[in-house]
């Protein structure tokens, strides 16, 4: 028992070293994208997403990264428009990969699923990234060809800034579920 | 349709009109600045014969733009009326290609006339796509067209409008009141402005590299169909084998 209460506190003690903090940026994101249909004609167009960015922190390193997309669309069968989410968790970000530090920043975002590698350029603000621009990416994911339609995303743009009421020292499963909720009170229905 | 025509017409004779009265005035007061508001009011705009509630009032106490900021403003505002003279769908596939434009011109007053006549549209995947290229603004200018557009009679707007105006403001309003509170006494941050008008630099080809090119110059350009993922498409992009 005595030793049971000792671990925990150890544990604690432990823990309570390691600083671990989420930032979220809110912003758009843009995409172009080339859609295959087998027998039809392909499509070319552009979509925008409202897009929400979250990094978790340890000691200044980046631990974990996440991606939400939200987005609204005209559904065909209904012709309501209707709001949707979705979570990316594969999303990773190096922002860092070729910083320069100083008051810029640049690095490269991958998007899981479409393997889209996106560099950005950010301003530092007091030591961390305030905001970024995402500049057209010329990396490219054709979807299986056994989809019918596949997807091709040619380039992806955007921006976004920091966002207070999304960061924090919590965890990125907290702000997961508040960046949810928040999308939720919006009339959002999360994509499963 | 042909009603449409005449009303496009119209508006290019009186567009022309006024860009060659203010080369006019430019060339006589080119280092003017110009610090008079800019106010449009939507009942007075020649491009809709519907009835506009919106009306945008923006001070803009920068200087006027140079001749030639002009001249991209001008043709970015041409790209956006011819796009809108067609019909749909190639009207929103030809508008999102010229809004992209939108992120870092000068917003003159001709260019949100046209700006305010795509959210009258009330077309979905149109609107969004403004709020979000004025997303990558950091000026009043922008941050007004976002304010005015929270008074919009369509939910879906006032929803979208309320979300750009939080992006932009890094944090969440509890209402568009609150969003509308924030608008008046916004000021622009110089290095965000430095950030998202400056172009990008060229890619760091060492450290970026494309993992697969696909054919996307030689698709067909079929735009019957709007790109937009929905949610069939997307587990489609999650059952698809990554890497």
């Amino acid at each position: 028992m005595k030793f049971q209460i000792l671990l925990t506190v150890f544990l604690g003690l432990l823990a309570s070293q390691v600083s671990a903090e989420v930032r979220t940026f809110l912003g758009s994101s843009r995409w172009d994208t080339t859609m295959y249909r087998t027998n039809i004609n392909t499509s070319v167009a552009k979509t925008s997403y409202t897009t929400f960015y979250l990094v978790e922190y340890v000691n200044g390193e980046v631990v974990d990264q996440m991606k939400i997309d939200a987005w609204s669309y005209k559904n065909p069968a209904t012709r309501v428009t209707e709001r949707v989410f979705l979570v990316d968790n594969d999303f990773g970000i190096e922002y860092a990969y070729f910083g320069n530090g100083g008051t810029t920043v640049a690095g490269g975002m991958q998007f899981g699923g479409i393997e889209a590698v996106s560099p950005f350029r950010g301003t530092l603000s007091f030591g961390d990234l305030g905001a970024f621009v995402l500049n057209p990416i010329s990396d490219y994911y054709p979807f299986s060809s056994n989809n019918n339609p596949s997807l091709d995303v040619t380039a992806i743009t955007g921006s976004a800034r920091l966002n207070t009421a999304f960061s924090g020292v919590q965890s990125i499963a907290f702000y997961e579920q508040q960046v949810k909720s928040y999308l939720n009170s919006r009339g959002y229905l999360e994509v499963q | 349709m042909k009603q449409r025509l005449i009303f496009v017409a119209g508006f290019f004779i009186i567009f022309a009109t006024g860009l060659y009265i203010g080369e006019m005035r430019a060339n006589r007061n080119s280092s003017e600045p110009n610090t008079a508001p800019n106010s449009a009011s939507n009942n007075e705009s020649p491009l809709s014969s519907e009835k506009q509630s919106l009306s945008i009032s923006v001070t803009d106490t920068s200087q006027s733009p140079s001749s030639f900021e002009s001249q991209s403003s001008r043709r970015v505002t041409m790209d956006l009326l011819q796009a809108w003279g067609k019909p749909k769908p190639v009207r929103t596939a030809e508008l999102l290609s010229a809004l992209e434009e939108v992120t870092t011109v000068p917003l003159t007053k001709e260019l949100l006339a046209v700006m305010r006549q795509i959210l009258d549209g009330r077309e979905i995947d149109e609107v969004d796509y403004l709020l979000s290229v004025l997303e990558q603004r950091e000026e009043k200018a922008s941050v007004a067209f976002l304010a005015d557009a929270l008074d919009h009679p369509q939910q879906d707007i006032r929803d979208r409008a309320l979300m750009a105006c939080e992006a932009v403001a890094g944090t969440i309003f509890s209402d568009s009141d609150a969003a509308k509170t924030w608008a008046q006494s916004w000021e622009p941050n110089p290095a965000v402005t430095e950030l998202f008008s400056a172009k990008p630099a060229a890619p760091e080809t060492s450290t970026i590299s494309p993992t697969q090119v696909g054919p996307a110059g030689s698709a067909l350009r079929n735009q019957a169909d709007s790109a937009k993922l929905t949610p069939a498409h997307e587990k489609q992009q999650k059952e698809t084998p990554e890497k």
